[in-house]
């Protein structure tokens, strides 16, 4: 049933990440890329990772890609998506060979994989459990925890410093010169 | 449940401290840079350094405590010296700045906020003993520096500049967490030491997986202290941001790099890692070196010496042990005085809007400004490695670490390649006192600088100047440090407290 | 698999439910109004100027960007509140010191006057 569940879902997620990357249209690929985001939130469902589920929910299929629409519509790529879609000479060749090397990769981790995947150094039975990522955000890793905060404050103000029009002291006669439109 | 954690933060609060003045330091200037915008051009500068100065105090009590490691963090003498680096070198760029900041139009009050934020990152990362921790001082480091990269929102350099770093920043920083996953599912800890330790890895038989994480997160920290074939937006971000910016990047997120690399390589990786380090610091060496010669603006030339100093850290890092951390440190310290020196005379002589930045428009600079002429005369000798100045020690001190190492052929690579940047060095000082002045109205005739500019300039060329006098009690200082790592890479050992305690249940049980 | 049966009958309900009232629709609806009753403005409608998909102020990044760092915020509040017992007073401190720092950036926001728009 799981393994069923594996295919289904891993496949659905394959299929959206191929939308994205294939689609033209900008917006089309966010809403594959959605699509995909959920898919693998399933996967995460399970490894019975319910609070990363939650995360990958609420976070990246939500949060994250209004910010990745708002973007779209800010740049309005739509009279270039031709361009976008251009090719550097070389580029297929170089990302296939990449793509192999990729995959030679993963045959090997597979293929190994009874020495290697299947034996996870001292891993608990519980461990990804909301609670257990409870304890071990609020006890061992603290400190972590609060410096989090503190990324996301700087994050906060340098988004209002590179998004907003004036500085906190308007001078507009010896603003620079070549400024651009918002 | 509740009494181990309390015991927990009673060690965090001394560790941590420093790291907590600092960032609450950043969180007042923030707020009072909001609440008072007219007061916020002389009223941030002051909190900044009032925050920076507390904070060094902060940092030498703890050290003075003799703290145990709090399983995140580390308050040895290696993280006391390192963090006096990273906050002399904060205190300086905000006297550095404040000239440039009034002069360009950048007043705002998150400037200094921003820079304080990203200096404690650059703390957090040289203190940590556990990567997640160290992720986490990546990303303080970074992300304020990516926002002050694109501060002057006017000059599309300052844009490009922003967008390039953070693109192949985040590309860095997924390097580093995916590295760092690899090693928790190879070793079950995420802790540097515990994780680094051979025997439990050979026991469960996962070290490729161990070895392919390390790499991945020697590719992010290479990629923050531009090591060379992760060097390619070194250049273009140095040009593109505001100058100040640009002497904060080169110091201290060169330094928090190479604060995090020590603590890699002081938890002892494979001899993979050595063939790797090799490689990257000869590599580094001899690509930038090759690379600045051909430079004609100045802060180009600048990035690619950063680039090239980078090669010559990482030889120490290589080194490793006593000798050749203690090295790292004390070049670092040198490098911090020779290349804020150098960019503050470079921000001295642009006119407004970064004008003047090709080494063409500096003929004749010295004739007009002795001071700058001869300041700037030091900082090229001292970066070019010449005696009696900081950089020479520098070098001596690394050079011979790596020897004793046993690395005669990257030291042999080394002193070759720092005889090709003495060309580049010194034909800056050519130019300067060399060559006929331009006509008065040029660029050039911008070498008025207030007062405080001028003091900041003449401080750290005898900065310069005392750190290659004086080197042997610096050394011994930077010698604490380096014992100090090792006795914390010993004593995590001997701790080994295993990542997941509080379920000590199913330990051996692996596969679900 | 077992917990989890409940939601995969609702995910089946909703789509069985969505695919039943379109079919009724079809089924014993009106015949559908041609194309171009479709696209006219309805009733009291101005006559659409230009297309909309036009360039959008960065005010949205602002605003979508706040929302993203608040959200994360939020976030961490789950497996807190999942072990909240457990940690007692120290684990409301805890939270107290993480939601404090991002009130200072939330008085900052406010302050700055990044949450009018103007």
């Amino acid at each position: 049933m799981t393994w069923l569940t594996f295919l289904i879902v891993s496949g659905i997620a394959v299929i959206f990440a191929g939308g994205l990357i294939f689609s033209r249209n900008a917006v089309h690929g966010a809403m594959c890329l959605v699509a995909s985001f959920c898919a693998i939130a399933t996967l995460f469902l399970l490894l019975s990772a319910e609070f990363i589920f939650v995360v990958q929910i609420a976070v990246y299929a939500g949060a994250i890609m209004v910010l990745f629409l708002f973007v779209m519509m800010l740049l309005n790529v739509q009279g270039q998506e031709g361009a976008l879609a251009g090719r550097a000479p070389g580029q297929l060749l170089v990302a296939l060979a990449l793509g192999a090397a990729l995959l030679g990769q993963a045959v090997w981790l597979v293929a190994r994989g009874g020495e290697i995947i299947s034996r996870p150094a001292r891993i608990p039975a519980g461990f990804g459990s909301p609670e257990d990522i409870g304890t071990a955000l609020f006890t061992r890793n603290l400190l972590p925890f609060e410096i989090t905060s503190l990324v996301l404050l700087a994050a906060m103000a340098g988004a209002v410093v590179l998004a907003r029009k004036a500085g906190l002291s308007p001078k507009p006669n010896g603003a620079p010169a070549g400024g651009k439109p918002e | 449940m509740t009494a181990p954690s309390l015991q927990i933060i009673t060690w965090n609060l001394w560790v941590s401290a420093p790291v907590c003045a600092l960032a609450a330091s950043a969180m007042v200037t923030l707020i009072a840079g909001a609440f008072w915008p007219a007061f916020a051009r002389w009223l941030t500068p002051c909190l900044a350094l009032g925050g920076i100065a507390l904070t060094a105090a902060f940092t030498i009590l703890a050290g003075m405590l003799g703290l145990p490691p709090a399983g995140m963090q580390v308050m040895d003498s290696f993280t006391v010296v390192f963090d006096l680096i990273i906050l002399i070198a904060a205190f300086i760029t905000v006297l550095v700045s404040n000239h440039y900041v009034t002069r360009e139009n950048l007043e705002r009050g998150e400037y200094y906020a921003l820079m304080m934020l990203s200096a404690s990152g650059a703390m957090l990362m040289a203190a940590s003993d556990n990567y997640v921790m160290m992720f986490l001082g990546l990303e303080l480091l970074s992300i304020p520096l990516y926002v002050l990269a694109g501060f002057s929102r006017g000059r599309s350099e300052s844009q490009e500049s922003a967008l390039k770093y953070l693109l192949l920043g985040a590309f860095a920083s997924a390097f580093f967490v995916f590295g760092a996953a690899l090693v928790f599912s190879a070793t079950g800890s995420t802790n540097i030491v515990v994780a680094g330790d051979a025997t439990e890895r050979a026991l469960v038989g996962t070290t490729p997986i161990y070895v392919i994480g390390l790499a991945m997160i020697l590719t992010a920290l290479a990629f923050k202290v531009a090591l060379v074939p992760f060097h390619m937006w070194t250049p273009d971000v140095y040009q593109g941001a505001p100058t100040s910016v640009t002497a904060f990047m080169a110091v201290v997120a060169k330094a928090a790099g190479f604060g995090a690399l020590a603590r890699v390589a002081a938890a002892g990786p494979e001899g993979s890692w050595t063939v790797l380090l090799w490689g990257l610091s000869a590599a580094t060496m001899i690509w930038g070196n090759l690379l600045a010669i051909s430079q004609n603006n100045i802060k180009r030339l600048l990035a690619y010496s950063s680039i090239a100093h980078a090669g010559y850290l990482l030889m120490g890092i290589l080194a490793g042990g006593r000798a050749g951390i203690s090295a790292v440190l004390f070049y670092l310290l040198a490098y911090a005085a020779m290349t804020f020196g150098a960019f503050a005379a470079v921000i001295i002589l642009a006119g407004r809007g970064d004008g003047a930045e090709d080494i063409e428009d500096y003929r004749g600079i010295a004739r007009r400004s002795p001071l700058l002429g001869w300041t700037m005369a030091i900082f090229m000798f001292s970066l070019a490695g010449l005696p009696p100045f900081a950089g020479f020690f520098g070098k001596l001190y690394l050079f011979s670490a790596a020897v004793e190492a046993g690395y005669p052929g990257l030291t042999v690579l080394a002193v070759l390649t720092s005889v090709m940047g003495v060309f580049y060095y010194l034909r800056v000082t050519v130019v300067m006192w060399m060559q006929e002045p331009e006509a008065e109205s040029g660029p050039a005739a911008q070498t008025s600088a207030p007062l405080l500019s001028r003091l900041v300039l003449s401080a750290l060329a005898v900065a310069v100047l005392a750190l290659g006098i004086f080197s042997s009690p610096v050394l011994r200082w930077t010698n604490s440090g380096s014992a100090g790592l090792e006795r914390s890479a010993e004593a995590a050992i001997q701790m080994t407290l295993p990542e997941p305690t509080n379920a000590p249940a199913a330990l051996s049980g692996g596969s679900r | 698999m077992n917990p989890y049966l409940p939601i995969l009958f609702m995910l089946v309900i909703a789509t069985a439910f969505a695919l039943a009232a379109m079919a009724l629709a079809l089924f014993v609806g009106r015949p559908r109004p041609g194309p171009e009753r479709k696209f006219a403005p309805y009733e009291c409608g101005i006559e659409p100027v230009g297309s909309a998909r036009d360039r959008f102020p960065v005010k949205f990044y602002l605003v979508a960007m706040l929302f993203i760092l608040f959200d994360i915020e939020v976030i961490f509040l789950y497996p807190w509140a999942v072990v909240f017992r457990q940690l007692g007073v120290f684990g409301l401190i805890e939270m107290a010191i993480f939601l404090g720092i991002l009130l200072v950036g939330y008085i900052y926001v406010w302050r700055v006057g990044a949450l009018e728009w103007q």
